[in-house]
């Protein structure tokens, strides 16, 4: 403990200085390529070109 | 000259500088002239006891040697000194010497209190601090009572001793050679204190109270000490004064850990200062859903620097007692690459009892990680389930996340939480067998 734990509090630290300088998520953010430019005009034409999503409207 | 515990003749060793000590063969106790001792040795106590000098025949007073929890018996007129078997090593440990013997103690001891004048000894040096409970461990209130909190200490030389167990020894069969004399069915009373690595024993006998100093010894060192073969027997447990083997590494973790755990909050602050946080876009919308497109895209924003960072999408609106759905996505204008991330919010709120209460949030963040320089839109998506919701959108540039310290407080903390297991879990063991358990079967049972 008395040799690996200063390690890994350095591997700690470094993981948070390149976490914010760079950014890191532990979920993946969905990434669409090829957007068309008709997005620009007509918004509504982009839900084409991601997998739809089920929710379940609920509320009070 | 014959030995003051059993009568025994005394042998003579000499020294090349001349001392010489006296001791028994019979039950190995030392006799010690006040020429021939390295030091003085005062012994404070109890009174009289029945042995007599083996100089000039002189009634020994006992009590403790020099402050010790160590017996010994002096002859007020010549100054000599008895030590029974064992406590002259006893002794010279408490004194950290190495030896008694030598040219120099040519002073006499200070004068002995008078017979019964002090029954204190080693009241001294040895303070029982009770919390609650009676000092006579037979108090009832004391041994009904399995509270830990309520469990006696005893401050020995600066070092403070937890009560461990008391016990009630009873002689069942004599095998061996002993100093003093044993009798099948001789009862006493023990008490054991732990101070780790320290032990401090008790045993009450008649009138007679004696107090055992011990050090705990690794199998090794015992091994090693006997000259045995081979290794020890696989440890079982823990033993009473045994220290506890994740001492060291709990000190490791507790320093490390507090030095790194400030070290991540400066890291945080320095990337919090030295990052751009520059606000590139700030909006307003309606969505309702009587609109046919409620999607709407905003106008190009640039995000500049040399490195990816994170962007942080904040999003107010005005619901109430409703939810707002937002599908967005960050496109490139360059690439016409598209991060996607959808958002949910509710936010319901009321009066219950003449207590109002909410649930949920009007506001929702999101961060998008390692996003490369450049100019992008934004493409939002809302879905409502009635009437007009208004929502503000803005958009940050070079925004550290503030998870990313609790996560690393973390993993800082994990270690932390394995040594703490470990430790508990040893001291566990250690407390099973005495008096005071730390789980009881009674624990178990609920």
């Amino acid at each position: 403990m008395k040799r690996w734990y200063p390690l890994w509090a350095l591997a700690v630290l470094g993981w948070l200085g390149w976490a914010c300088l760079f950014g890191f998520t532990f979920t993946g953010t969905d990434e669409v390529k090829s957007v068309p430019r008709s997005v620009r005009s007509n918004p509504g034409s982009y839900r084409s070109h991601y997998q739809y999503h089920y929710r379940t409207h609920t509320g009070k | 000259m014959n030995c003051p515990a059993c009568r025994a003749p005394l042998e003579t060793r000499r020294f090349e500088d001349g001392t010489e000590v006296d001791f028994c063969p019979a039950c190995h106790g030392v006799w010690y002239d006040l020429a021939d001792m390295s030091l003085t040795v005062a012994v404070a106590g109890e009174g009289p006891t029945e042995r007599l000098c083996p100089r000039d025949g002189q009634q020994l007073v006992r009590g403790a040697a020099a402050g010790t929890i160590v017996t010994a018996d002096r002859c007020p007129a010549c100054g000599g000194l008895w030590l029974d078997a064992g406590e002259v090593q006893k002794l010279r440990a408490e004194l950290k010497v190495d030896s008694l013997i030598g040219k120099g103690a040519s002073q006499a001891p200070p004068p002995l209190p008078r017979p019964g004048a002090s029954t204190a000894a080693p009241a001294r040096r040895v303070k029982e601090a009770f919390e609650g409970i009676a000092a006579d461990p037979r108090d009832s209130a004391y041994e009904n009572n399995s509270d830990e909190s309520l469990s006696p200490r005893i401050e020995h030389l600066e070092r403070s001793y937890a009560h461990f167990q008391t016990g009630w020894p009873k002689v069942g069969f004599v095998l061996g050679e002993f100093p003093w004399r044993v009798r099948v069915g001789d009862e006493a009373q023990t008490r054991d204190f732990i101070a780790p690595p320290f032990l401090l024993s008790e045993e009450r006998t008649g009138s007679d109270r004696t107090w055992t100093h011990g050090v705990y010894l690794e199998p090794s060192e015992v091994w090693a000490g006997f000259g045995l073969e081979g290794e020890p027997p696989a440890r079982r447990s823990a033993a009473p004064a045994q220290p506890n083997p994740h001492d060291e590494a709990w000190s490791v973790v507790g320093l490390w850990g507090s030095l790194a755990a400030a070290a991540a909050l400066a890291v945080f602050v320095a990337a919090m200062m030295f990052s751009k946080r520059s606000v590139v876009y700030t909006g307003t919308f309606t969505a309702d859903p009587a609109v046919a497109e409620k999607a709407v895209v905003t106008p190009v924003f640039t995000f500049d620097g040399s490195r990816p960072a994170s962007v942080r999408v904040r999003l107010d609106t005005n619901i109430g007692n409703s939810w707002a759905f937002f599908r967005m996505a960050l496109v490139n204008d360059e690439t016409d690459a598209a991060l996607h991330f959808e958002r949910e919010l509710s936010y319901y709120w009321g009066r219950e009892d003449g207590e109002s209460w909410s649930e949920g949030s009007q506001s929702d963040v999101a961060y998008l990680s390692r996003v490369p320089p450049g100019r992008y839109y934004l493409v939002i998506d809302p879905e409502v389930p009635t009437g007009g919701v208004g929502y503000n959108v803005q958009v940050m540039w070079d925004h550290p996340r503030p998870d990313h310290l609790a996560w690393a407080w973390a993993f800082l903390l994990l270690p932390f939480a394995w040594v703490y297991l470990r430790r508990r879990s040893f001291e566990m063991a250690r407390w099973a067998e005495s008096d005071h358990p730390m789980v009881t079967s009674e624990d178990d049972d609920e």
